[in-house]
């Protein structure tokens, strides 16, 4: 069976249930629609994005469905990514960003965990300039500011 | 950043900034360094205020750790000084007024002993999902008063760092009723009184894993409907009448995970073998019976009525020929882990006999195998990850030595998939040369496949490694995070060696023995 999905630039796109449905926010509007034909607007997702999230819903459509683990413990977290992810992620920054606010719109865990994990390895072991380097950030804190907040949380640094 | 809505709050114009999203900053948290998310802090006020609630989102709360030094012996602790190792470690603790304005980000908290900042907390910690303390104080009683909605998983346990620690829990189950989420319990030292059945039911029926240690079941969890979630049982040291046994395993029809590890209570394998037979074991994919004395062809008949076996640990127990026939003809193609350390009767030949047929292994620790067994080059288990063995009957190997050497580390160098590797060499020599002396002109050089390897614990060997050796680590095991044990018989070349490795290997951590790694563990 397939389903229709609409992006906000007004692009359809067809595609097999299964593979849609790993998305819970598209499976869920699924349920709820029952068995209606009518394509599924999604205007927080552009044409070029859908695309992106598409090939990846194609390439795991038979991944196990993660059961969602509130208590995940965090400490048991792994950044490897395995290879066709990898290469998938290979996109400039802004499409990377895109796609993990689509992933998160769309309540697709573990792409966003993808998405997030590409970004956490960018910024390994950067300091605060590189990292706004990285990402064209102004820094809009005070030489004081800065050192209080590093002074405030370093507790952390024990744990 | 321009003046946004908090980004819990419901956000009318989408932000085209991940980070303003509460979960894609909360999960961009995980997959960062401690290190690496203090500095994310101080990129930016809105990195600052979208991170700073995820450095709260698990929080641990320590006693400072017990100097090493009182508990090795004295001229261990003046070698660690003299290395310049932190002997001990006073803990850093945040100021009030981040606490204050931060408690309430905790979801997860983890508590050992007794600290008067726990007080300070308290009245913040509405949210926890996680709880696990080592004692059971008042306020943790208030604790669990507040978050009967959100709480998913408690652990009351004792001090790690305490040998002979024991928690005291009174009234848990009445007051564990109310709790709409909790799914995880593990609880150290609780009882179930004979009147108490009913209530412990009630709550067996929400939970998905229940933990039991050094705990007394007088009446077992009494329901007239099964429990459906619950996929993880372990009873370790805890005492259930025989007759309540297998009235308990009936009531878990999708058990995936059994432990039973008892000095005390005895497992009633009748019964179980029974329940079994029943056809009532088809979940069941992992296994422990650690310490119980069930016999070796009792194992051989469990083992034989659970088709989805998996994951088998029975240390300490007399797992022999019997149960090894169980797993090499009947579990030999599905079969991951196996772990009998601690198994007498479980001898070298029985171990080749497992290396040599289970072909999807990934962990297997046993007693030893024999070296001339393992030079000949038959294992399958090619994808194995972890393996924890003693490699026996190397004195018996005569002229020409080199190439039967060779063949050790050329069965090793197979297994590229290696994660952590243990090994000891069992040897009735005093002097060496040792087979396994780890030099890369004995054969080390032909375990540069494998590039996987974190984790080598060479303490019950006797490794004679040189500068040479040392550089060929280096260059070829870049992954490697943990070394324990002596890579030098003369402990200041040892020391020389560390400092050399953790100076080329940033992550590289080095112990003694694999005591003092569980220490450091336990601290953490």
């Amino acid at each position: 069976m397939t389903v229709i999905l609409v992006s906000s630039d007004n692009q359809d796109f067809k595609v097999d249930k299964e593979v849609a449905e790993r998305s819970i926010l598209i499976k869920n509007m699924l349920e709820d629609v029952g068995e209606s034909d009518s394509p599924i607007p999604l205007p927080n997702v552009t044409a070029a994005v859908l695309t992106k999230v598409i090939e990846y819903c194609e390439h795991h459509r038979n991944d196990p469905i993660q059961v969602p683990e509130e208590t995940d413990d965090p400490r048991k977290r792994s950044n490897d990514i395995e290879e066709w992810d990898m290469k998938f992620m290979q996109v400039d920054q802004e499409m990377l960003f895109e796609i993990i606010l689509a992933a998160n719109y769309l309540d697709i865990k573990p792409l966003l965990d993808v998405g997030c994990k590409t970004v956490a390895n960018i910024i390994k072991g950067k300091t605060p300039e590189e990292i706004r380097k990285a990402f064209n950030i102004v820094n809009d804190f005070t030489p004081e500011e800065e050192a209080q907040i590093k002074k405030e949380n370093e507790w952390a640094e024990d744990r | 950043m321009h003046n946004r809505q908090h980004p819990q709050q419901h956000v009318f114009i989408p932000s085209d900034e991940p980070l303003d999203y509460r979960d894609v900053a909360l999960h961009f948290s995980w997959f960062l360094d401690k290190r690496t998310l203090l500095a994310c802090l101080r990129v930016s006020r809105s990195w600052f205020a979208a991170l700073e609630p995820c450095l709260w989102h698990s929080f641990t709360l320590q006693r400072d750790l017990p100097d090493p030094a009182s508990l090795h012996q004295p001229h261990q602790a003046t070698q660690q000084r003299q290395q310049g190792r932190t002997v001990f470690h006073p803990r850093r603790y945040p100021t009030l007024g981040s606490l204050q304005r931060n408690a309430r980000h905790i979801a997860r908290l983890r508590f050992f002993g007794e600290l008067p900042l726990l007080k300070v907390l308290v009245p913040h910690l509405n949210q926890l999902r996680y709880l696990e303390v080592t004692r059971f104080t008042d306020e943790v009683k208030q604790l669990l008063q507040q978050n009967t909605a959100t709480l998913h998983t408690l652990i009351l346990r004792a001090d790690p760092l305490i040998p002979g620690d024991t928690i005291i829990i009174d009234m848990i189950w009445h007051r564990l009723l109310d709790f709409t989420a909790l799914r995880v319990l593990e609880l150290n030292g609780a009882i179930v009184s004979d009147y108490e059945g009913i209530k412990f039911g009630l709550i067996c029926h929400k939970l998905t894993s229940l933990s039991l240690i050094d705990s007394k079941l007088l009446e077992r969890p009494r329901s007239e409907e099964e429990f459906p979630r619950l996929r993880t049982l372990v009873l370790e040291r805890s005492f259930l009448p025989k007759e309540d046994q297998t009235p308990l395993f009936e009531l878990c029809p999708g058990l995936e995970n059994f432990t039973w590890r008892s000095r005390t209570g005895k497992l009633s394998t009748f019964k179980f073998l029974v329940f079994l037979n029943a056809g009532r074991g088809e979940a069941l994919s992992g296994l422990d019976l650690s310490g119980s004395q069930i016999t070796d062809s009792d194992l051989a008949s469990i083992i034989r009525l659970l088709p989805g076996l998996t994951k088998l640990r029975a240390c300490s127990s007399l797992f022999g020929s019997e149960a090894t026939r169980a797993i090499t003809e009947m579990r030999h193609h599905q079969i991951q882990e196996l772990i009998l350390l601690q198994c007498p009767e479980f001898g070298p030949t029985y171990a080749q006999e497992v290396l040599r047929t289970c072909s999807r292994l990934r962990v297997f620790s046993a007693p030893a195998v024999n070296a001339a067994d393992m030079a000949q080059l038959r294992w399958s288990c090619t994808g194995i990850e972890e393996l924890d063995i003693c490699i026996a009957g190397t004195r018996r190997l005569l002229a020409p030595m080199v190439p039967r050497h060779r063949g050790i580390y050329s069965q090793l160098a197979v297994l590229t998939n290696l994660r952590v590797l243990r090994l000891g060499e069992v040897t009735d020599m005093e002097e060496g040369p040792f087979l396994l002396d780890l030099k890369v002109h004995s054969g080390l050089g032909l375990l540069s496949t494998l590039g996987r390897l974190e984790v080598l614990d060479c303490e019950k060997l006797k490794p004679v490694m040189e500068f040479f050796d040392l550089q060929w680590v280096v260059r070829n095991w870049g992954s490697l995070k943990r070394l324990v044990g002596s890579v030098h018989p003369n402990f200041e070349q040892r020391d020389l060696s560390n400092e050399f490795l953790v100076s080329q290997l940033p992550a590289l951590e080095t112990y003694l023995t694999q005591a003092e790694y569980a220490l450091a563990l336990a601290g953490k």
